[in-house]
């Protein structure tokens, strides 16, 4: 037996009059975020405090040395939660400030990719014709093209620096972007508002600003947070090859990299840097599927 | 039209004697909710009908009325979860209701099968079109590959599709809607069924298809004693074609009678003004009967009284406060109807409460 | 169909020069000078403009390009700096070996991901369907340098099932029956890391578009045709629903590269990854340019070849 919903399949116009006849207004439950949502705002929420006011903390310091002999890989104590690390430095403090690392490349970075590609995907869905396929063209290359070889090659030739990852990996998170939003705009200028609006001469600046931009903002900031994780993971894979930001600097890819690397190293200090990610990578993109399947209708029947 | 091959290749029924004349179906009291999320839904509430072999009824109604729903889950065609279905449906004497679907399995396609709505949804994209026909030839009659295929062929030509060897190798992109219909009749006709359910089979073509599918239907029906019911909002196009029509509103009978006395005096409101507003034979068929003014009850939450109430040119207080029942008219025993202040000539006799007052 | 197939050649064609462009450029891009770098500290102005004159590297750059394109025609991808060894034989070895991983991963990916959503979207919102959607969704916010840890700890270090790191994945010696078991024996874990995350895509892809295709109406006509709900989920809705798995299948290799990276680090596999990091370190312009290169164009031609099965997976898609 197949459980599915009982389809009929009308003519496209009756069946919209069926169902608005059959939905009263107001009677529809408003569909809600679920307890787990707000979980994973509250986690993103804690690591963000936690990563502004890091300096508030009263931790050691995360890059120097703590210079006790006895601290080299020290087990979880009072004085460092976490332990300390192959050059006795504090774990937990580390954890801390990697975290400023991964979320600050992670959200310059997106901010980098929402910018070009979010533009660029909305003009080139909206002018559509050559332009629209000179640019998807574009984007495809980009898009098959494997980043992390140039990723890798770039960093190296021009320096491991924050500003270099960022920049980077935002500009590799753009024909992701690029694609998504065209595929959204597309899909609501498509609409009759918009394409009345367009008849009636509205210049399009106004019409991409009035009635496509705040149409595609739902799907614009799931896919901002997908975005986010996703640049957050490839830093991570940067840092586990030791291609990101260089030590004594930590970020959580890099401490997993190197506990990794090292023999005498405790199971916490790989565990705290994977779960502090993985609980980051799981928060944002549950909470980014909810808000995209919140906004997106052709979804919520199923 | 070349619809005339003799039946040949496909003789399904051929060996086995089948009794071409008695009682078929017999549907008691049939109820049909569906879960939605503002609560259950009774898409088709209390519906009671026969059918002898051979013969053939139509069923009427608006969009939304429950045709759908009520030919599905007459064959029982409905998803597990999420749908109840309670009454009783007798086929040839097996109770189908609550039937375990291995039953029902080796019921559909041989026994019971149905032609959809919509031809440019009801064919699987992906595969040929002599392979859809085949398919149920080898399960249900144990035909061999080639024996199927080539029967899948004559079945093409049967129904009017030429070339119908380069045709079976086609997918259905490759077809027109009405080119697919016909398939889709094909479909349904492969194991030559006792009853044929057609929900609506020309409502998306155009208006020549319309009445080739409709000719193609009624010879099929013919040579093969077929039973058959007939769904659409389209009343004249069942005018000529049926032996009884049942009017459907709200997922329940509102009137029910043999088709010649239905149209020599209508008694109900609602089939009034559906005859008004259906299309004459030859505009086309794809004007809308929006002529009845208002929109169907809420099926969720019924409001009391005749479900036509609202939208009833005749409508009195006692019709927003008490349902009618489906009582036979006094002058034809064979013609029922629900309404307090019929149409139509004969007085109507109601078991409780005649209106002394009107 | 024509038209599909001549649009699809036409991108190839455009797409293969543009990455040939592209990596020729990546040199370019690159700081250093190839003939410095070659020559080492000995280096002199005049030794330099010497093997500059002897690679080309004085002649115009469109010039430099179709002599360069001419080369990698002939299969010739240039002379490695350090080793001086061909860099097709220093590529041919680690591409050989990727490219075998990627293959078993995919297999195993799909072996997995196929049934198990399939079954999962048979009932939506049922038991299976939580417990895999759930499970899938873990291990696509799992990265793949996450995973690998796990999977060499248990399963060579604590469990000592398969072999540990820098065994060596092509042996010679034995029969060739037994090179290719060690072959597979040594393969089939770090495969199995790289499935996890293709396995979480592709699940996620097919079982929301089976989802979708069970309400079709086709599917109530199968079911009204008798056939067993086996045969509708197999026969009749798989192969209409995996036409985004198999484009996402396309797209998901140039970021499977990534993870195998990854893979290839930690097992201490000889792939395209572990030579790239040793030429990044080694200023070896050539074999970088090789491995851009060669690695750009296997993802441009996987996902050509998918978009040539597609049509045969779904035929509407050749008319759209
Ligand atoms: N899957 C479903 N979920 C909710 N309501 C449904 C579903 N299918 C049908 N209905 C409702 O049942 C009623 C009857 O529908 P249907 O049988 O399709 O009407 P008809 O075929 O006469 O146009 C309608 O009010 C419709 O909204
Ligand atoms: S019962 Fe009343 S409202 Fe209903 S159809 Fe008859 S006259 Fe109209
Ligand atoms: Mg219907």
């Amino acid at each position: 037996m197949l459980d599915i919903p009982v389809t009929t399949v009308e003519q496209g116009v009756s069946d919209a009059e069926v169902a608005a006849a059959n939905a009263q207004p107001g009677t529809t439950p408003p569909k809600r975020f679920g307890f787990f949502f707000w979980c994973c705002l509250g986690w993103l929420a804690l690591i963000a405090l936690v990563a502004i006011f890091a300096g508030m903390l009263h931790l050691d310091p995360p890059n120097a040395p703590y210079y006790t002999p006895i601290a080299v890989n020290a087990p979880p104590s009072f004085a460092h939660w976490l332990g300390t690390d192959d050059s006795s430095r504090d774990v937990l403090s580390r954890l801390v400030y990697g975290a400023r690392v991964s979320l600050v490349i992670g959200l310059l970075g997106t901010a980098i990719g929402i910018g070009i590609g979010g533009s660029l995907g909305m003009f080139s869905a909206y002018v559509r014709g050559k332009i629209d396929a000179g640019l998807s063209f574009v984007m495809y290359i980009f898009l098959a093209f494997p980043a992390i070889i140039a990723v890798l090659c770039i960093l190296e030739f021009w320096g491991h620096t924050e500003s270099h990852i960022v920049v980077i990996l935002g500009l590799f998170s753009v024909p992701f972007i690029y694609r998504v939003t065209r595929a959204a705009t597309l899909a609501c200028a498509t609409k009759e508002y918009v394409t009345a609006a367009r008849s009636q001469g509205a210049t399009a600046r106004r019409v991409l600003a009035k009635d496509i931009f705040p149409n595609v903002i739902p799907a614009l900031i799931a896919y901002t947070v997908f975005t986010f994780g996703g640049i957050i993971t490839t830093e991570g894979a940067l840092g586990f090859l030791g291609q990101s930001v260089q030590i004594p600097i930590s970020s959580w890819g890099n401490m997993i990299g190197e506990a990794s690397g090292d023999l005498n190293a405790t199971l916490v200090f790989i565990l705290a840097p994977a779960s502090a990610l993985f609980l980051t990578l799981v928060a944002l993109n549950y909470a980014g599927e909810q808000i995209r399947l919140r906004f997106d209708t052709s979804e919520q029947k199923l | 039209m070349s619809t005339s091959a003799p039946d040949t290749a496909v003789a399904p029924d051929a060996g086995t004697e089948r009794p071409t004349s008695g009682e078929l179906l017999e549907v008691t009291d049939l109820r049909t909710t569906i879960r939605t999320p503002r609560g259950p839904l009774v898409a088709v509430d209390g519906v009671s009908l026969r059918l002898k072999r051979g013969e053939t009824l139509g069923i009427v109604g608006e969009s939304g009325s429950g045709k759908t729903v009520l030919s599905r889950s007459i064959m029982g065609l409905l998803p597990g979860r999420g749908t109840m279905l309670t009454g009783s449906v007798r086929f040839d004497g097996q109770e189908l209701v609550g039937a375990p679907e291995s039953l029902l399995r080796s019921i559909w396609g041989p026994r019971i099968a149905m032609v959809f709505q919509d031809p440019m949804t009801s064919l699987n994209p992906v595969h040929r079109i002599g392979r859809q026909i085949a398919e149920t030839l080898r399960l249900h009659l144990k035909l061999s590959k080639k024996l199927a295929n080539q029967s899948a062929v004559t079945l093409l030509a049967q129904v009017g599709i030429p070339s119908p060897e380069l045709r079976a190798r086609n997918y259905p992109v490759e077809l027109s809607g009405g080119m697919r219909q016909r398939v889709m009749i094909a479909i349904a006709l492969a194991c030559g069924p006792e009853l044929l359910l057609a929900d609506e089979p020309t409502t998306g073509l155009d208006v020549t298809i319309q009445a080739q599918i409709l000719d193609l239907l009624a010879e099929a029906q013919r040579m093969r004693h077929m039973a058959m019911i007939f769904v659409t909002h389209d009343l004249g196009i069942v005018a000529t074609r049926t032996d009884q029509i049942m009017v459907m509103y709200a997922g329940r009978a509102v009137e029910f009678a043999p088709t010649h006395q239905l149209f020599a005096n209508v008694r109900m409101p609602y089939t009034e003004a559906l005859l008004h507003s259906t299309p004459r034979m030859g505009n086309p068929s794809h004007t809308r009967l929006a002529a009845i003014d208002g929109r169907p009850p809420d099926l969720v939450s019924r409001p009391p009284g005749c479900s036509f109430a609202a939208r009833c040119p005749y409508a009195q207080d006692k019709c927003r406060e008490e349902s009618p029942m489906l009582v036979a008219d006094a002058a034809e025993p064979d013609h029922f109807y629900a309404c307090w202040y019929p149409r139509g000539t004969s007085t109507p006799v109601h078991p409780q409460g005649a209106p002394s007052d009107a | 169909m024509t038209r599909y197939l001549s649009q699809r050649f036409a991108a190839l064609f455009a797409i293969l020069v543009l990455i040939s462009v592209g990596c020729f450029y990546l040199v370019h891009l690159l700081p250093g000078n190839p003939a410095a770098s070659i020559l080492g500290v000995t280096a002199t102005p005049q030794t330099i403009a010497a093997l500059d004159r002897q690679l080309g590297l004085d002649k115009p750059i469109y010039e430099q390009y179709f002599i360069w394109l001419g080369h990698i025609l002939h299969g010739n991808l240039g002379i490695a700096t350090p080793s001086r060894v061909p860099v097709t034989t220093i590529i041919g070895q680690s591409y050989k070996l990727d490219v075998e991983l990627i293959v078993i991963s995919q297999f195993i990916a799909f072996l997995i991901a196929i049934p198990l959503s399939v079954y999962a979207a048979r009932r939506p919102g049922g038991f299976l369907d939580q417990a895999t959607t759930s499970t899938s969704f873990a291990l696509f916010c799992l990265p793949s340098f996450i995973i690998v840890l796990w999977v060499v700890n248990l399963f060579t270090i604590h469990w000592h099932t398969f072999p540990g790191p820098g065994t060596n994945p092509f042996p010679t010696g034995g029969s060739w029956l037994s090179n290719i078991g060690t072959n597979l024996y040594v393969m089939i874990l770090p495969s199995l890391v790289l499935a996890i995350g293709s396995i979480a895509i592709y699940f996620r892809l097919l079982r929301s578009e089976m989802v979708f295709t069970l309400q079709e109406e086709f599917i109530t006509v199968a079911r009204s045709k008798g056939l067993t709900t086996n045969r509708i989920l197999w026969r009749h809705a798989v192969r209409p629903s995996s036409i985004t798995m198999l484009t996402s299948a396309g797209n998901n290799i140039a970021l499977l590269i990534t993870g195998l990276f990854i893979v290839e680090v930690k097992f201490a596999l000889p792939g395209l990854g572990s030579e790239l990091i040793g030429a990044i370190y080694a200023n070896d312009y050539l074999t970088i340019q090789g491995i851009a290169l060669v690695a750009a164009i296997t993802v441009v031609v996987v996902n050509f070849a998918i978009d040539m099965i597609l049509p045969l997976v779904d035929p509407r898609i050749a008319r759209a």
